[in-house]
């Protein structure tokens, strides 16, 4: 078919597709109960058929897999008119659609059971419509590569496993969600596990690329891995909890109506306890959300594909962690607010106070780890991994807005505001992603420096990553905008209430988003705008001069920047409906939604924006971060290369080592560790405990040495010795007497 | 205390005479390095057995004698007689073989 | 209805197949093998019938008496569990030995020996009778010290046979001992493993001590005297720190389809021992030793699991990985606890199959690469294009040791953690969780560096393994996929059937 046909086809298909999902939100209903199963059951059958199709034909295997990913997106969006409806809702609990798992006689039924209420569904819907829109890039994007089965079998893998971890109703198979999708991410991003060309890396050497990406997948797993012992070390004393408390449960709505067990660990060892199970809890989404001290294996995740990278590492792996947090910290808000009702005042204080402090934590780490990412994204020189800080800098922000919200006395507002910055970033993150990718794919390079000068021929590229840029930045009428905006009055908030954590949390946040514009006017300037760099001019030359990606590759890129632009234009409408509805459920003050008519809300939003002092800290920071930006990157051409001297050298080797993070991860746990186990290995296994067999095996061939020389065959020895038995035996029989059958000795009474 | 009278001393002086046989006969067995004088030594030892064997048959009941016990003593005269022959018998062989009465010659299980 | 004595079939058609299988051999030993395998999946249907009655009809039992004695053959919801996966990994170590063995010499001696093997550790797991348990435990014994002997890698085979020999006979000892003692000393003096009752004390010393409170007092000091020996005799066989020195030497040089049932069924055998003999008479005296046990668990999983990380030989490096996963089994077994205890019988399940095939998986890559060059982890490289199925075997296997889910060996270890947090013991349960992220260390690394990367020259010629060899993993690989996400088929028969723990 020739390229015209091949565009009417193609756009007819996205009609028709776009008319089924709209179909399927409206009339959803029809699906349920199904569509909970489904939507994580079409990936993963999906993923099983990958290689079976494979051998029939390659395309088919392709097309079956954009076909799943299709129908688990349907499967999501048809559980949102569940929710807006009224039906997953019974006035005190959301719907769960379960089916009996594991069930221990007298203790606890475990089930393999799925939540259908706001959160899930929202996430749900996420992760399947930006997997699906990565699904239909892959297309173009891994065409030709030799590997597409297993490809295909970790993507939907991974979106189906994200959405049992997104769906599930207890901690148990939210936690093999977690597990599943940590899998398919080692195994995609070591994917190109077969190339054969050098590369250098400053731990390992000088390696292939094929033994670089296998490095940075096991990295990846065994840093998460690392987190994720403490999230079942958590899970399972939480159960211990719950079991000591009467009611042995993992369900996340039983865990927050029945929250005796909180009071019973909240009295042990002074709420010393509780803050150490939660952190340990915590650690799991430190881990699989790359926040500081976990932060390191991100960077390297981009060793592979950028769909993969899209997916995983900007869509929906990451955000798992953000996701957790948020389903738990309803049930400790809650236990913060009810427990009084059942402890006594004094032990409420400190589990009071533990709650707090935990909050408090994540918050700081949040912050923190959003700075740390920013300054490491200002000097970085490979176009993914400032898209991989600007995530970890991004994730920051909602664990920010997470902690702070426990503070505040409209607290919902902030946890509206971190699922709403989720899912925008989610979308242009993805985006981002996704034209890097295009990006690559046309400039053979990943270096910054290879590129410029490149938006003549990528016309369709620049503009939806100038669009996703702006997003990312939080220029208003953008959607990073709203939801920095939100979580900024959190934080302001908070300062209000007294804390001086207010005022550095908004301090930090805000020079975080003064150096988020900074690095992403850096990333346009640098790819797109200026002159050609060498490396485009060696391409024009050589006859392969960068051109636009294919249609399959750029209409899903079209489609999340107008995404993105929906998603900006009408966020405060969607925030302050969500936040409706999520006020009834968890705030702890009861009332009466109050749905005011749209435009009303709508106006009332902006006025409420507008009028609030941090929107002149927000203004303050964009203008802050991005006038040099501008300067120094969209006016001015600079490159990549630091010409300062001196202490500025200094600060720019501390950033872009990474503040010397990883390094020092390598030395003290790979070295370390590995120098520990060989050491005693070497030490206590072969010299001392291998050792002490052989101890014994000498002596007692040493004692049976010794004893043999009795036997020395000369006969007049023998005679003596049979002398000394004869008398030995003499006296045994003279001292001791036979007394009912035991031998004991003769002053026994 | 009035013991038993036997050719005019008491019995207990043949026991103490079976003993001195018991001794020497031990002393002979564990010291001599001739063969023939362990053997003689062995017979000796035999003798203070049978010796103190007939002592405690005649002292048993006073006036009766247990006639068992003499019948036993000379059983085992005659296999002691038996032992000799046949200790003779691995005297020559040994003798055949390294050519010395020396028994210490006698201290390896095998050759 | 039995149609005829399927367990006692099962055990004698293997006893029997012995000397058959090596008189068959003589002239070619492909014959033996063939025959072996023959033995092992006849024995596994009637195996499975015997099975289908205690499906249907609860406890199947084969009873025989013997003057007083009563011998036998059990099949509850334990012993079924347990025999149904020594019986699946012995056949298909059989069938693994079919291509791994058939350059070797004197084949059908290797056979013979192999069945007697299997028909031992069937045996012990079957037995009711104390005394018949100890027979099929050293008839466990003495043909795996032959075969380590002379099919092991020369030359210290002999050696390292013998320093197993005596190091798990010791522990028989101690076992043996512990079992007189136990009949010697009790109250109703039999060997019947399923004579005691719930009130009838073990040992009752009332001719002894005329008060009967000093009577009960010094017959639980003689139970707990009794609780130590069979624990230390069992933890010989299981290899528990320190105890554990004649694993990796055995392991690692013991021809491979041997290692595959050493480390797969023959070491878990004493953990389900001590649920069936230790538990059951002595529990009240094994209580107080909770933290003991489970301390010692807890150095064994991370001492295994530091060893392992050192290791470059592949064979080597997966005997510690036993002694790690025996620990974990022994962490398990030592809460006293109904959880604690079905998920270490479940882990004995899952670590058989995950760590048989990893042994399987070391034996491919020695049978493909060689003997010498296969177990180096630091000269292979890339395998996983030249290997594709035995690369995704040994990552569904290794992923099952290392504890992900949804594969099988996530819940045992889950199950065994919630026991151990039921009793009540926090640090142990920190560390021993912090010590899964040790196992997915070693394993990733050795996967990483057998399957990933690049392929050194020398290796570009290597196929993958044999369809004799295949079959059996995929089979096994499967099995773990299957297990991870319907557990019940496992543990409801445990849960039901394990009912004297709280």
């Amino acid at each position: 078919m020739s390229n015209s046909q091949n565009r009417v086809v193609g756009l007819i298909i996205v009609i028709i597709a776009a008319i089924i999902l709209i179909a399927a939100v409206i009339f959803g209903q029809m699906f349920y109960p199904y569509n909970a199963w489904l939507c994580w059951g079409f990936p993963i059958l999906g993923a099983v058929l990958a290689p079976l199709l494979a051998k029939f034909h390659p395309k088919a295997r392709d097309y079956s897999a954009i076909l799943f990913g299709y129908l688990g997106m349907l499967m999501a969006f048809s559980m949102i008119s569940a929710i807006f409806s009224g039906v997953a809702w019974d006035g005190t609990q959301w719907l769960e659609v379960t089916s009996p798992w594991i069930s221990v006689p007298g203790l606890i039924t475990i089930d393999w059971g799925m939540l259908i209420d706001p959160l899930s569904v929202f996430m749900a819907c996420v992760a399947t419509g930006v997997g699906f829109l990565i699904l239909a890039y892959s297309l173009g994007y891994m065409k030709g590569d030799s590997s597409l089965s297993r490809y295909w079998f970790f993507m939907q893998f991974f979106i189906g496993g994200m959405v049992i971890l997104v769906m599930a109703n207890n901690l148990l198979l939210t936690f093999i969600g977690w597990e599943i999708v940590g899998l398919c991410s080692y195994a995609l991003i070591g994917f190109w596990y077969n190339r054969s060309n050098m590369v250098h890396d400053d731990q390992l050497g000088d390696v292939t690329e094929g033994e670089l990406n296998s490095h940075s997948g096991m990295k990846a797993f065994i840093v998460t891995r690392v987190g994720d012992v403490g999230l079942l070390i958590s899970i399972i004393f939480i159960f211990f909890f719950t079991v000591s408390a009467g009611n042995p449960t993992l369900n996340y709505q039983a865990l927050l109506t029945d929250y005796a067990w909180l009071g019973q660990m909240a009295i042990v060892l002074n709420g010393v306890l509780l803050l150490t199970v939660f952190l340990l809890f915590f650690l799991g989404p430190i881990g699989k959300s790359a926040q500081f001290p976990l932060q390191f294996w991100l960077p390297e995740a981009m060793a592979g594909p950028t769909t993969v990278s899209a997916l995983i590492h900007a869509a929906a792996m990451v955000k798992a962690g953000v996701y957790l947090v948020a389903r738990m910290s309803p049930i400790l808000v809650q236990g913060y607010f009810a427990l009084s009702t059942i402890m006594i005042p004094a032990l409420y204080a400190i589990a009071q106070n533990a709650l707090l402090n935990f909050f408090l934590i994540i918050a700081i780490i949040g912050t923190f780890t959003a700075f740390m990412a920013a300054t490491m994204a200002l000097v970085a020189n490979e176009l993914k991994k400032v898209l991989a800080f600007s995530t970890i800098s991004q994730l920051g922000y909602m664990f920010m807005a997470l902690g702070i919200f426990a503070f505040t006395a409209d607290g919902v507002y902030g946890y509206t505001a971190a699922a709403f910055h989720l899912a925008a970033h989610a979308i242009f993150k993805a985006l981002l992603f996704l034209s890097a990718g295009a990006v690559l794919h046309a400039v053979h390079s990943k270096y910054l420096a290879d590129m410029g000068g490149i938006r003549k021929a990528m016309p369709i590229t620049f503009a939806v990553m100038l669009i996703g840029a702006l997003a990312l930045s939080g220029v208003p009428p953008f959607g990073g905008f709203w939801s920095k905006e939100a979580i900024f009055s959190s934080a302001w908030h908070l300062w209000g209430t007294g804390s001086l954590w207010g005022m550095i949390f908004l301090l930090f946040g805000a020079l975080t988003a003064a150096f988020t514009i900074f690095y992403s006017f850096r990333l346009i300037g640098l790819t797109f705008l200026g002159n050609p760099s060498k490396n485009v001019k060696d391409l024009e030359a050589a006859g392969t001069p960068v051109h636009e990606a294919p249609g399959i590759m750029w209409v899903p890129l079209a489609i999340l920047a107008i995404a993105t632009l929906i998603i900006g234009f009408t966020e405060p409408f969607l925030q302050n409906f969500f936040y409706q509805f999520w006020d009834v459920q968890y705030s702890l003050i009861p009332h009466a939604p109050h749905l005011a008519p749209l435009l009303e809300m709508y106006l009332e939003f902006f006025i409420h924006v507008f009028t609030s002092p941090t929107f002149l800290i927000t203004i303050g920071a964009l203008l802050l971060g991005g006038i040099p930006g501008y300067i120094f990157y969209i006016r001015g051409s600079r490159s990549t290369d630091f010409a300062g001297r001196g202490f500025a050298r200094r600060i720019y080797n501390f950033l872009y080592n990474r503040w010397y993070w990883n390094g020092a991860m390598y030395l003290i746990f790979v070295d370390g560790g590995l120098r520990v186990a060989r050491g005693m290995y070497k030490y206590i296994e072969t010299k001392g405990i291998d050792k002490f067999n052989y101890v014994v095996a000498d002596s007692a061939m040493g004692a049976s040495r010794g004893w043999r020389r009795l036997q020395t065959g000369v006969h007049s020895w023998n005679m003596i010795l049979l002398l000394i038995g004869a008398l030995a035996f003499l006296l045994l029989l003279l001292l001791f007497q036979f007394y009912g059958g035991l031998l004991i000795p003769l002053p026994f009474p | 205390m009035s013991y038993l009278e036997l050719l005019g001393v008491p019995i207990y002086v043949f026991l103490i005479v079976a003993v001195f046989l018991y001794a020497i006969g031990i002393y002979g067995m564990a010291t001599k390095r001739n063969m023939i004088r362990f053997l003689i030594a062995l017979e000796l030892l035999l003798d203070g057995a049978h010796l103190n064997f007939i002592t405690f048959a005649v002292a048993w009941q006073g006036f009766y004698i247990d006639l068992l016990a003499q019948a036993i003593v000379i059983v085992s005269i005659c296999i002691g007689g038996g032992v000799i022959a046949i200790a003779l018998a691995f005297i020559i062989r040994a003798y055949n073989k390294f050519g010395t009465l020396d028994i210490r010659k006698l201290n390896k299980l095998r050759h | 209805m039995a149609l005829f004595n399927y367990l006692t079939f099962t055990v004698l058609l293997m006893l029997i197949g012995a000397p058959i299988a090596w008189i068959i051999g003589r002239r070619n030993g492909r014959y033996a093998g063939i025959f072996a395998l023959l033995i092992m999946l006849t024995c596994l249907v009637t195996f499975g019938l015997a099975w289908w009655e205690f499906v249907v009809a609860g406890d199947y039992t084969e009873a025989f008496f013997w003057g007083p004695f009563l011998f036998g053959w059990l099949l509850d919801g334990l012993s079924a569990t347990v025999g149904g996966i020594v019986l699946v990994l012995t056949t298909a170590a059989t069938c693994f030995s079919l291509a791994y063995m058939s350059k070797e010499h004197g084949k059908n001696r290797y056979y013979a020996l192999l069945l007697m093997y299997n028909a031992g550790i069937l045996g012990v797991v079957l037995a009711t009778n104390l005394f018949q348990f100890y027979i099929f435990w050293e008839l466990m014994l003495i043909p795996s010290y032959f075969l380590i002997a002379e099919w092991g890698t020369k030359p210290k085979s002999t050696g390292i046979a013998l320093k197993y020999f005596i190091f798990t006979h010791i522990g028989a000892v101690l076992i043996i001992v512990g079992i007189a003692g136990m009949w010697a000393l009790s109250s109703v003096p039999t060997l019947n493993m399923y004579g005691f009752t719930g009130t009838t004390p073990v040992i009752n010393l009332s001719w002894a001590f005329p008060q009967a409170n000093l009577a009960q007092i010094f017959a639980f000091e003689l139970m707990k005297i009794l609780v130590i020996l069979f624990t230390i005799g069992f933890a010989v066989k299981m290899a528990i720190f320190p105890l554990h020195t004649w694993l990796p030497d055995a392991h690692a040089e013991a021809p491979t389809p041997i290692s595959v049932i050493l480390s797969g069924v023959m070491i878990e055998t004493a953990a389900y021992a001590m649920i069936r003999i230790l538990m059951t008479f002595l529990l009240p005296a094994y209580s107080i030793f909770v933290y003991i046990l489970m301390g010692f668990g807890l150095v064994t999983m991370i001492y295994g699991g530091l060893m392992a990380l050192a290791q470059k030989d592949t064979k080597r490096l997966f005997a510690y990985s036993s002694v790690s996963q025996m620990g974990y089994i022994f962490l398990g077994l030592g809460t006293a606890i109904l959880l604690g205890v079905v998920g270490a019988t479940f882990h004995i399940f899952t670590h058989a199959l995950g760590k048989g095939l990893l042994f399987m998986v070391a034996g491919v890559l020695i049978l493909q690469i060689g003997h010498e060059r296969g177990r180096d982890i630091n000269v292979m490289g890339g395998l996983a294009r030249k290997m594709p199925w035995t690369a995704t075997i040994a990552l569904i296997a290794g992923l099952s040791i290392a504890g992900t889910p949804p594969l099988a060996g996530f819940l045992s270890e889950f199950i065994i953690f919630g026991g151990a947090a039921l009793a009540s013991t926090f640090y142990i349960l920190i560390f021993a969780v912090a010590s899964t992220a040790l196992t997915a260390s070693y394993i990733l690394w050795f996967v990483k560096r057998v399957f990933f990367g690049a392929t050194p020259n020398d290796l570009e010629n290597v196929t993958d393994s044999p369809l004799t060899m295949r079959i059996p993993m995929i089979f096994l690989a499967l099995f773990i996929i299957i297990l991870g996400i319907w557990p019940w088929i496992v543990l409801n028969p445990l849960f039901g059937a394990i009912t004297w723990i709280p």
